[in-house]
């Protein structure tokens, strides 16, 4: 039972590896799907802003708060906003909006190919001329990259809007100050790789949900499965990538 | 299709407004930098840069000025530090300008500072090599102060002792309390506030003297005021006038006596000058000493003979007695 568990893994990764092989040989071929990919783009973007952005926003009021009572007991206070900037930019945002996506975007395109997969439509697509593999998994992949970085920028952004709020529920800062104060602890070093960061975290949740939902099997009950598989994979990947990313920074010292 | 464009256009805005706070927030980040402002890079020499790295703030008076470029070692005891001078700021640092290694707050980053040097010197320019002065070690501090604390705990003790005699020393202290002191000093002063009091008193009485002595009262008075005295004064002066005229007179009177004597063909003259009158002058002298002379042999004589002889002896004897 076990070692059928161990093969059923072992066969998926390498079933995944085949696929993002198939993925970059069919992505960089045209003819290419600009349409749909606006669609997915529009449906993986402006959709998941709202969620994101009020989940950002939380973010960053909520570490403003709970790093205000340590901060204080050192009396460094006036260091709060540099603080949370940095951790919200470097790790909280792009981590936290990875996972929000995973959950609502990963979900949804397991589900939406599950589907089409156990209903045959792939199967007509194919039969009706069209690269269902362009069309379908392509177009989403590349939606997901393009656009975890932007939600990741507006998350941002957001994030600390609401830190600065949370810095003036317990002192008088302007926000003049607060900008000052966050610009010049951030760096370059601080912001890029959490937006290449966003670029995998894309991907990994695109890629994953697409082959979860191209994987299915068993009918509708196959489905929900796919759908939750997909999930759970790209919640798990998002933290691997994660700290294969803190890895490569730290090689390159861009800390 | 109508929904299709609305949904691009929402798309667009959507990724139009994510790409300009990227550029923005990137543009706030450099600008603290100073990636985007052009720039002059200069370097300094320390000898020890106590955790400075690349990036650090330059201050110049505690403005930022620019970031700390490149640190790398040239020597065993020698450390380059490279850093930017926002270009704006140049014409306000001379090439003589100081640079120290400080620290932002007690324990915030390292930092450049550049303390401004003379008003005359040359602008700083590209690849200047300035001054540095020995950064501020808190370690060393520390152990100043320690000594620092040390003395003063030496310096209290001895102001308890000094405190603690001063309490227990009863004659010190009995002289600070003691009232008759005070007393006798306040006695002192009402004395001497007398004596000025007399003192002014006689200033008064001599003034008086004084104004007297102006309008003539008493014998001073008198004496300096009286005019008849001065009238016989100035008659006593015409009177020593006349005695001098008389004299005068007598010394012309003398003037031609003393002319007769110098003239040889009178009487007297003659009598000087004549040497053998002189002569006959000193002859006779001489006769009369040989004169003189027997004559005291002859008074001798007397002396011893008989009948004089007797008085003599007596009159000796009464002179020893």
């Amino acid at each position: 039972m076990k070692s059928k568990a161990l093969t059923n893994l072992l066969k998926e990764t390498a079933d995944l590896y085949l696929f993002t092989i198939r993925f970059f040989k069919e992505g960089f071929k045209p003819r290419f799907e600009v349409s749909e990919l606006i669609n997915q783009c529009f449906y993986i973007g402006n959709k998941t802003l709202p969620l994101v952005g009020i989940t950002g926003f939380i973010m960053g009021l909520v570490i403003t708060i709970q790093s205000h009572p340590s901060m204080k007991a050192f009396g460094a206070e006036s260091w709060l906003p540099s603080v949370v900037s940095v951790s919200l930019v470097r790790e909280i945002v792009p981590v936290i909006t990875a996972l929000i996506c995973a959950g609502k975007i990963g979900s949804g395109i397991g589900a939406e190919l599950g589907s089409m997969k156990v209903t045959e439509q792939i199967d007509a697509m194919e039969v009706s001329g069209t690269n269902p593999f362009k069309y379908l998994v392509v177009t989403r992949v590349f939606a997901a990259m393009l656009m975890l970085p932007l939600l990741v920028i507006l998350s941002d952004a957001i994030a600390l809007y609401g830190a600065y709020i949370g810095v003036n529920m317990k002192q008088v800062i302007s926000f003049q100050l607060y900008s000052n104060q966050i610009f010049s602890k951030l760096t370059f070093s601080d912001v890029l790789p959490s937006i290449i960061k966003s670029f995998f975290f894309g991907f990994a949740i695109g890629i994953i949900g697409c082959f979860k939902g191209f994987s299915t099997k068993n009918g509708t009950q196959g489905v929900g499965r796919a759908a939750n598989s997909a999930v759970v994979a790209a919640t798990f990947v998002v933290f691997i990538i994660d700290l294969m990313a803190a890895q490569i920074a730290d090689i390159f010292s861009i800390t | 299709m109508k929904e299709q464009t609305l949904n691009r256009a929402k798309l667009g805005a959507f990724v139009l407004i994510a790409t300009t706070f990227l550029i923005v927030g990137l543009y706030f980040i450099g600008s603290k930098k100073n990636i985007f402002h052009s720039s002059i890079s200069v370097s300094a020499n320390f000898s020890n840069i106590g955790g400075l790295i690349q990036g650090n703030n330059v201050r110049f008076n505690g403005i930022n000025v620019g970031v700390v470029s490149k640190v790398y070692p040239i020597a065993d005891t020698a450390i380059k530090v490279e850093f930017t001078i926002d270009q704006s700021s140049t014409k306000y640092i001379s090439s003589d300008a100081t640079v120290s290694i400080g620290t932002d707050g007690l324990l915030g980053n390292k930092l450049v500072n550049i303390s401004p040097g003379k008003k005359k010197s040359k602008q700083i320019e590209e690849g200047n090599l300035l001054i540095s002065t020995r950064p501020i070690q808190i370690d060393s501090e520390l152990r100043t102060i320690t000594t620092t604390n040390n003395n003063l705990k030496v310096i209290t003790d001895n102001l308890k002792d000094v405190s603690e005699k001063l309490n227990n020393n009863n004659s010190l202290w009995q002289l600070l309390t003691d009232t008759r002191v005070a007393d006798n000093i306040r006695k002192a002063i009402v004395t001497f506030k007398l004596t000025g009091e007399n003192t002014a008193v006689i200033t008064g009485n001599l003034s008086k003297f004084v104004t007297d002595i102006k309008a003539g009262k008493g014998t001073i008075g008198a004496l300096l005021t009286d005019t008849s005295i001065t009238e016989k004064l100035s008659q006593t002066i015409i009177n020593i006038n006349s005695i001098s005229d008389t004299m005068a007179i007598i010394s012309g009177d003398f003037k031609t006596f003393s002319k007769k004597l110098n003239n040889k063909n009178s009487t007297l003259s003659t009598l000087l000058s004549d040497t053998a009158f002189v002569h006959n002058l000193n002859s006779s002298i001489i006769n009369i000493k040989d004169g003189a002379d027997n004559f005291n042999k002859n008074m001798e004589a007397l002396k011893h003979s008989w009948p004089l002889k007797k008085y003599f002896k007596q009159q000796k004897k009464s002179k020893q007695n």
